[in-house]
């Protein structure tokens, strides 16, 4: 792959922003001689890096795409709000019709607010949890991300004792060492917040095992702790009406984000009617954060994943390309499992604990002009049709033989 | 002596063992013997069993400067603290001219064993690295056989060693030339830059390559070096 202008574009970032790209998007946290560092266009489930070369994306954005880049239909509902203008001294009017929207639409919720991102709410919902507990105390599950916030964040820098003091964590599926953080607690948890199914970083998914969220909620009301549901990743991408219903519970509050505006920068949390008051009393809000632009492709974008089935389309997507890789990586003598659910897999090689492997792997996939990463899970886009998925399996089998060759 | 080590003598006593750890790759085994370094319950650092600097002498003996020593000990001692000076401006020299590979060896050599103080001593490194005890770094220069290791060694706590090439550790950085190499040692390499030029090479469990950054970057901007 040609890499010119990314480079000499990273030079420039690199001295005037710190890091050049930061986050999970650095270059670091990927492949920094294979990937680009910087993207110019996209289209349906390609995008185009800034020395032209194409690629075939699994990636979506890391999930903040879901029906592909530039889809029509929001496109047209965005630039419609384009004319009429983005951030006012009111709120638009469109924010009431996309709460209604999500009340209508997510079985438990009684009502809905907005902000720019998952971190955003995150750590507003926990904010609210502890108001209507009057409780300190926060659960996670261990080394799950719910955000770029100091008492979750994965980075080390910046950091003060304190900002992780009132925050426990458990091991995911590990119920009885949830219950014990419950029990040696007890009264002084105000939530626990947990991603639909375990989905961290540089290590393989793990879903829940059978029981474990019914027990979960059963812990959370005997021991009136709030349930809070991080489905900023998973979200739209499991279930069209959020993804409590795939795994079959009910949350007190739940955060979207990413698939929600398709590329539009927005975020929703969601709750039940006895958390309203306390919502009311944990100040939101955000320079523009009342953008009716989002407002306007989130609206677009749910009333897509509803007419065409979105979550079931891109589960059973995934559930081809998963299985057919998993064949290749066979033939080879590769042990590639895809770890999660279908329409987000995570890539996971037996025995390659230190991903060497699947480093090596997602190179030579990168020089074929498939956009695979070796240390995030990937999203499967609703833009990919079966050709394009059996047009990547055919590359990947390419790139699988030349990796086992070297 | 690890009561001794506290926030505030632990950059020097990183400096002081960085100091060693040179000596290690560019003094014969007997001459770097003569720069083991201590910290005395005075809160003065010695090396070898003679040469001794209050705080304030040492912080300007790294930084190139004419300190005395403790001169009681020229007198009891002289032998062993005139060799510990010699030594030490030895050392001193690789830092300045840094010109053949086993002054930039050593110099490397030296770099990893003060970020290792940092990783046994400081709070901060200390708690990132709390659930990695079972994991190892290499760092290598690609074209050179000589590998370190960065592996916790129990009581011990992390410690830098040398590594064979069949040791296939949980993360890797590799120098793409002895140069990057030099100017990594020297605190001089960009290292988000490099890595978008090959300069630097990550591969295996990145967040502990992460962590080590960023413990390394702690150390960068409290260890005194030569010419700072």
């Amino acid at each position: 792959m040609k890499r010119i202008k990314s480079d000499l574009l990273f030079q420039n970032a690199n001295r005037v922003i710190p890091t050049g790209i930061y986050g999970h998007m650095a270059p670091g946290a990927g492949l920094p001689l294979d990937f680009p560092h910087f993207c110019s266009s996209g289209k349906g489930a390609r995008f185009t890096d800034v020395d032209g070369n194409e690629w075939m994306d699994f990636m979506c954005g890391f999930g903040a795409v879901l029906h592909g880049y530039r889809h029509e239909a929001i496109e047209q509902a965005v630039q419609k709000q384009r004319e009429l203008g983005s951030v006012f001294n009111q709120p638009h009017f469109l924010m009431v019709e996309l709460a209604e929207k999500l009340v209508e639409l997510i079985d438990f919720a009684d009502w809905a607010v907005f902000a720019k991102n998952g971190s955003d709410l995150t750590t507003w919902a926990i904010r609210v949890a502890r108001e209507k507990t009057g409780r300190e105390y926060i659960i996670k599950a261990k080394g799950a991300y719910h955000g770029v916030d100091a008492w979750c964040d994965p980075g080390m820098g910046g950091r003060i004792s304190s900002d992780r003091e009132f925050v426990l964590e458990f091991e995911w599926n590990n119920l009885h060492q949830l219950e014990s953080l419950l029990v040696n607690h007890s009264n002084q948890v105000a939530a626990v917040i947990l991603t639909p199914y375990h989905h961290a970083s540089f290590g393989p998914s793990e879903l829940p095992s059978v029981g474990f969220w019914k027990n979960v909620e059963m812990l959370c009301k005997q021991h009136d702790a709030a349930l809070v549901l991080d489905d900023v990743r998973c979200g739209w991408r499991l279930d069209d009406s959020g993804s409590h219903n795939y795994f079959g519970f009910c949350p007190d509050l739940a955060i979207y984000s990413k698939a929600l505006g398709n590329g539009y920068a927005i975020s929703a949390c969601v709750g039940k009617d006895k958390f309203r008051t306390s919502a009311a009393d944990v100040f939101l809000t955000g320079s523009c954060w009342n953008d009716a632009y989002a407002f306007s492709a989130a609206l677009a974008s749910l009333q897509i994943s509803r007419e065409n089935l979105v979550a079931k389309s891109v589960l059973e997507k995934g559930k081809y390309f998963c299985s057919k890789l998993e064949e290749v990586g066979q033939e080879y003598g590769i042990k590639l499992k895809m770890t999660g659910v279908p329409s987000m897999p995570y890539p996971w090689i037996e025995g390659d604990e230190d991903l060497y492997q699947i480093q090596g792997l997602c190179k030579f996939a990168a020089a074929e002009g498939l956009y695979f990463h070796p240390h995030h899970n990937w999203f499967i886009s609703n833009a990919l049709s079966y050709e394009d998925l059996d047009q990547a399996l055919f590359i990947a089998k390419k790139a699988l033989g030349k990796f086992v060759e070297q | 002596m690890n009561d001794l080590i506290t926030s505030k003598t632990l950059p020097l006593w990183a400096a002081a063992r960085s100091i060693y750890g040179c000596g290690v790759e560019c003094l014969s085994a007997k001459n770097s013997q003569s720069l083991v370094p201590r910290i005395l319950p005075s809160g003065e650092f010695s090396f070898g069993t003679s040469l001794i600097f209050s705080p304030k002498s040492f912080v300007k003996v790294i930084e190139g400067g004419f300190a005395l020593p403790k001169i009681r000990y020229f007198l009891t001692a002289p032998t062993g603290t005139f060799r510990s000076v010699i030594n030490l401006a030895r050392v001193g020299k690789a830092y300045r001219s840094a010109s053949e590979i086993k002054e930039i060896h050593g110099m490397l050599n030296g770099s990893l064993e003060a970020i290792c103080c940092y990783l046994n001593h400081h709070l901060v490194a200390k708690k990132a690295f709390d659930d990695e005890s079972s994991r190892t770094l290499t760092f290598e220069i690609k074209g050179m056989q000589r590998k370190w290791l960065i592996k916790m060694d129990g009581s011990n706590g992390w410690q830098v060693g040398a590594c064979s090439s069949l040791d296939r550790a949980s993360a890797c950085l590799a120098f793409n030339d002895i140069e990057v190499a030099k100017n990594a040692a020297l605190g001089a390499l960009d290292s988000w830059l490099s890595l978008t030029k090959a300069e630097i090479i990550l591969s295996g469990r990145i967040p502990l390559l992460d962590k080590f950054g960023y413990v390394s970057r702690i150390a960068q901007n409290e260890v005194p070096r030569p010419g700072r």
